[in-house]
């Protein structure tokens, strides 16, 4: 049974169960540019929906339609999605070690995109090259790089080219420690930086040198054990990690090339197995202090909503701090099932929308009203 | 699966007294013995309260694996699993935690040990039940990396989308008193 923590200043409540999937639901992932909610699972089928995102409802009636579903092919588990920038291609990560990329043939500018979607949706590539489970993919903001990791300890970078041509940038990344494991990475688009999660507790930060390849210029230290999960902030000047250890650290990037631990988040109780921060809805006017809205979830089956903000010291007005406040927990999101995504809604209007997906093959949608 | 023998000379150690309470009770009551897609014993279902069940429960689903390295005997005579290893957390009855004892420090077959009675209890236990899964303190030599890997849910379902692992983790299972019939 859902129960929720009545004490918060924020409800959580359901506005859509979808059901299908034949298995472990591991992630979802919104479309940025269509109102289109992608997702995957251990049954190796992605599904899509649409939802209509009508400026007047005020009141909970959005509602989400099966679209399609495409049979990937893939051998194993689908484990991460990831939809480009300008919402046409889709790319896969699954456990038989391969990326596949996804677009419907002949995609042109339409406005009428959604019923568009319901249509076949055609492998176009296939990218190989990893030699384990592919655990993660990312698109950088422009569309032009397509990051993928895997329990090989490698990451890939991919340069898109025209007609799904995905070209291997250099060597896999590089070299990684012999213990450590990347389980999940996030594309930062303002920073311009690449950030991979760890089997080995860790967090590398990469960058891309103009005159060289890509290199790691910093490791962060701290967890105690595998980092599962990460999300910038809106702004990119923070960066989110949640692990096995159950907490969650927020790092600042205080020089250009310089991050710090500057928080440390408890309240979950076993892994924390995924993160998403947006931009929110502040509940009490409009706060420009306001860092958005960071959601948690994990092994625990619990979902943590914070608002995060930035303040000025009261002893040095010019140094900043950051603080968190809970605003809406959330307990059995999925029953007595493992949660293994959360990801808040990208569209405008909609910032107070979020979606997850859980071992018990549902994937749910869920919005923060004020209590 | 490695043909390198780890333990040639294992130390046999005699069952301890079979539980019959806890094994006639499970049988006909087959409601966590089976997995959730067999039928449910009425009775069970109509209940509000979860059933609860203990530590003796708990053994008696894992007892009877075969070991993978001497597949004529189990876990529990090699003394690898006993009850007192199982533990519940006080504040959680439906977390669990299973510790074993792998017969040599050096034990390649550790986390294949391990995944077997992981796969066991999930088929087995509802699944409100979280188990988190141990080595005995001091009794491996990778003791850290095997209960990291044992305790990884992306390493666990990927080890069961592996055919050749999948077969030889039936055929140990199959000799843990009840078969089972899904996957």
């Amino acid at each position: 049974m859902t129960v929720m923590d009545q004490s918060l200043p924020a409800q959580i409540q359901l506005i859509d169960q979808l059901e299908g999937h034949e298995d472990r639901a591991w992630h979802v992932a919104w479309n940025p540019a269509r109102p289109i909610l992608a997702s995957c699972s251990a049954d190796k089928n992605v599904r899509l929906y649409s939802y209509s995102a009508s400026p007047q409802s005020e009141d909970n009636s959005i509602k989400f339609t099966h679209l399609t579903t495409i049979p990937t092919g893939h051998a194993k588990t689908v484990r991460a999605i990831a939809w480009s920038p300008s919402g046409k291609t889709l790319a896969t990560a699954s456990f038989d070690s391969n990326i596949g990329i996804w677009a419907q043939e002949g995609d042109e500018e339409n406005e009428d995109g959604v019923s568009n979607a319901a249509g076949e949706w055609e492998c176009m590539s296939l990218l190989e090259g990893h030699e384990t489970e592919c655990k993660s993919v990312a698109y950088s903001s422009s569309g032009s790089l397509l990051a993928s990791c895997s329990r090989d300890k490698t990451v890939w970078i991919w340069e898109a080219h025209p007609d799904y041509d995905f070209e291997c940038m250099g060597a896999p990344l590089p070299p990684l420690s012999l213990s450590s494991m990347v389980a999940h990475l996030n594309a930062s688009l303002p920073a311009q930086i690449l950030a991979s999660a760890s089997y080995d507790d860790t967090i590398k930060l990469y960058i891309d040198d103009p005159q060289e390849d890509w290199f790691c210029f910093q490791t962060l230290t701290g967890h105690e054990s595998t980092v599962w999960t990460l999300a910038f902030s809106p702004d990119g000047r923070y960066l989110a990690s949640g692990s096995d250890d159950c907490t969650i650290r927020i790092w600042e990037r205080v020089q250009e090339h310089k991050w710090e631990c500057v928080s440390v988040l408890e309240g979950h109780e076993r892994s924390v197995y995924s993160i998403s921060w947006g931009r929110g809805k502040p509940l009490d006017g409009g706060d420009a202090g306001s860092l958005g809205w960071l959601a948690s979830t994990g092994g625990d089956g619990v979902i943590h909503v914070w608002e995060m903000r930035v303040r000025s010291s009261e002893k040095d007005p010019s140094k900043k701090t950051i603080s968190h406040r809970a605003i809406a927990k959330i307990f059995n999101a999925h029953d007595v099932h493992d949660v293994n995504c959360v990801v808040w809604c990208p569209r405008k209007g909609s910032e107070d929308l979020f979606a997850t997906a859980g071992d018990d093959g549902l994937v749910k949608v869920w919005k923060v009203i004020p209590s | 699966m490695s043909s390198e023998i780890f333990n040639p000379n294992p130390t046999i150690f005699a069952p301890t007294k079979s539980n019959k309470a806890a094994h006639a009770y499970a049988k006909p009551h087959s409601l966590w013995l089976d997995d959730g897609e067999h039928t449910e014993d009425e009775e069970y279902e109509q209940s509000d309260e979860p059933e609860s069940i203990d530590q003796d429960e708990i053994f008696e689903l894992i007892r009877s694996i075969s070991d993978p390295e001497h597949r004529s005997m189990t876990l529990e005579q090699l003394a690898v699993v006993s009850a007192p290893q199982i533990t519940f957390d006080p504040r959680h009855r439906d977390r669990i935690t299973v510790e074993f004892t792998p017969t040599v420090p050096h034990c390649g077959m550790s986390t294949f040990i391990g995944l077997s009675i992981r796969v066991r209890l999930l088929r087995s236990l509802p699944q409100r039940f979280k188990v988190d899964i141990r080595v005995k303190p001091g009794s491996h030599q990778s003791e850290h990396s095997l209960n990291k890997q044992l305790n990884d849910k992306e390493r666990v379902a990927a080890a069961l989308e592996n055919p050749a692992l999948l077969e030889v983790l039936e055929q140990c299972l199959s000799s843990a008193g009840h078969p089972d019939h899904d996957h």
